[in-house]
């Protein structure tokens, strides 16, 4: 009797140990401070835009093309996760960042432009969101009708003109600048209604990131972009998630760092975005520099300064 | 206060008297042959000497943090640590010794045992008011150490029209002269430099600028930095008033304002 009672309160105590441990292993595991992998399921849904040709495309309902999808396939492929084109969904600009804080999609990759309220946390009152990226970069541009192409040569063209820019975007931001003060700006709803008062000659040109001019001119041949008319800073487009996948972020940063790198991001450039000169597209392509101080980072970083 | 006082033994009128009792020790003589003496029936540490000694040690420790705090040398926090822990020490042990109990009578049963409680105590109490003392002493020679050879954080004045667009401008920055005796070799400048809507596409890192010393006998005299640095200067001796010419040059299209100059003047 004396030693069965021993044996089983012996078997009791390693039970209970055996409880107790796993219920802390458990509870240590819920606790971890960084949510489970947005890769390691293997599937992942990204927002995109759906009315950008060259870009960031939908010609009909689950089909998206551009480059922005390109990029996104090429980067999530080289960790690992295969993307079908069910699992890209449009999203409005304007409702990005929501639809990744609600957990709707998981990516944006939507030439979604970095900039440091983006990037700030929203403790501190920014967007709360991680870049992978830049993945391409350009400055604003000018689409002008074909037969009227040769009229714009530099910036003192569009004196008196009306141009169109759509609510949100650098440009229209940047034409309202005391530099441009000649110039005359009305502001329309998004690009499409921009392109066709364009086309129907009730504005003189329209302005925005001048990759997503080259893609509405490829696919209509009426309109044209004026090449040499730049203006505005470089808009830095990357891949955004929501803050607190850092060890994502990083995965996809060096995804993204052998992507650009390699022949593949020229070649899908240019099947893309065909019409954007050499020298637009040289500038356009990132460096690993620009990858590392734009990346999974609160706050942009810096410049290299030799000495 | 008479010959007569407490225990009085009275012989002849020529005999000595003799009083003792409790109260501060004194001597003195009436008459030729009348005298009076106290005994002191309880030691020093018996008197309230320690409890008072460790008031005195918060008291004084009080004074010398708020004398600290009114002529606080400022810059980085790390350096008052020893500052802030031995003064807690010293509060801390001072205030455990003014409240430790003398003695706990009801737990002792005889006299002797009692006598050796009561020196055990006294002998604690004594340790921590010693302790508090060191501690006190040893954290405002702390603070002293740091006011005279310590980083020190100095005003720094930005002068210029801001934001610089993407023609490049030049600000000025300033040091405001620390208070007298704030010598030090070395200023550590810090600047960051924003864009200047943060909603833009962000130029911070295709921003660089150039940090000229206008004062003379500033080394280096010139510098490149990136939008954030930390730059450190080498004062040459210098005491007053430092200028500093800083030259932003923002990429194209971008427009960047020099958010914040921070100086600290340090030997190290």
């Amino acid at each position: 009797m004396g030693k069965t009672g021993h044996r089983r309160r012996t078997i009791r105590t390693i039970r209970t140990g055996a409880v107790v441990v796993a219920l802390a292993g458990a509870a240590l595991a819920g606790c971890s401070s960084e949510p489970s992998s947005l890769l390691a399921e293997g599937k992942i849904e990204i927002g995109s835009k759906g009315d950008q040709p060259g870009t960031s495309y939908s010609p009909h309902d689950g089909e998206f093309n551009g480059f922005d999808i390109t990029v996104a396939r090429e980067v999530l492929d080289r960790v690992g996760v295969k993307v079908k084109s069910s699992d890209f969904e449009g999203v409005l600009s304007k409702n990005r960042a929501r639809a990744l804080h609600d957990g709707d999609v998981q990516l944006v990759a939507a030439t979604y432009s970095i900039t440091e309220q983006r990037m700030k946390p929203t403790s501190e009152g920014g967007d709360g969101l991680d870049f992978v990226g830049p993945y391409a970069s350009t400055r604003q541009g000018v689409l002008v009708r074909t037969e009227e192409a040769k009229r714009y040569k530099n910036h003192s063209d569009l004196n008196g003109r009306l141009i169109c820019v759509w609510e949100g975007t650098t440009s229209a931001a940047e034409l309202k600048k005391p530099a441009y003060s000649l110039i005359r700006t009305v502001d329309m709803t998004d690009a499409q209604e921009c392109v066709k008062a364009l086309k129907e000659k009730r504005v003189d040109a329209l302005s925005t990131d001048q990759l997503i001019l080259y893609g509405f001119m490829k696919d209509d041949p009426s309109i044209t972009v004026a090449h040499a008319l730049t203006f505005g800073p470089f808009n830095d487009y990357g891949i955004a998630m929501a803050k607190g996948h850092r060890e994502d972020c990083k995965k996809l940063q060096q995804a993204l760092m052998d992507y650009a790198q390699s022949n593949d991001w020229d070649r899908d450039f240019q099947i893309n975005l065909p019409l954007v000169p050499k020298k637009d597209r040289d500038e356009a392509r990132p460096t690993d520099d620009e990858i590392e101080r734009s990346s999974c980072l609160d706050r942009p970083s810096n410049a290299k300064v030799d000495g | 206060m008479s010959s007569g006082g407490p225990g009085a033994d009275r012989g002849s009128e020529a005999a000595n008297v003799t009083s003792s009792g409790v109260g501060s020790s004194s001597f003195g003589s009436v008459g030729d042959n009348a005298t009076f003496k106290w005994e002191l029936k309880r030691t020093l540490t018996h008197v309230a000497w320690l409890p008072v000694s460790a008031c005195l040690v918060i008291a004084a420790t009080v004074v010398f943090a708020v004398f600290a705090v009114a002529q606080w040398p400022g810059g980085p926090q790390n350096q008052y640590v020893w500052f802030y822990v031995l003064a807690a020490l010293g509060l801390l042990a001072a205030g455990t010794a003014a409240l430790y109990p003398v003695g706990r009578t009801g737990q002792i049963r005889d006299a002797a045992q009692q006598v050796a409680e009561t020196q055990r105590r006294t002998t604690i109490r004594a340790v921590l008011v010693g302790a508090a003392a060191l501690c006190s002493g040893g954290g405002a020679l702390a603070w002293v150490d740091v006011d005279r050879t310590g980083e020190i954080g100095v005003e720094m004045t930005i002068r210029g029209t801001q934001p610089v667009d993407d023609t490049g401008g030049t600000l000025t920055v300033m040091m405001t002269p620390p208070p007298d005796g704030y010598v030090r070799d070395k200023l550590r400048l810090t600047l960051t430099i924003k864009d200047d809507d943060p909603n833009t596409p962000t130029c911070v890192g295709r921003t660089t600028a150039t940090i000229t010393s206008v004062t003379p006998g500033i080394t280096p005299h010139s510098t490149e930095v990136p939008a954030q640095s930390t730059v450190d200067f080498d004062l040459g001796g210098r005491e007053g008033a430092v200028h500093f010419d800083v030259a932003v040059r923002p990429e194209t299209g971008c427009s960047m304002r020099l958010a914040q100059a921070r100086g600290t003047l340090h030997n190290d």
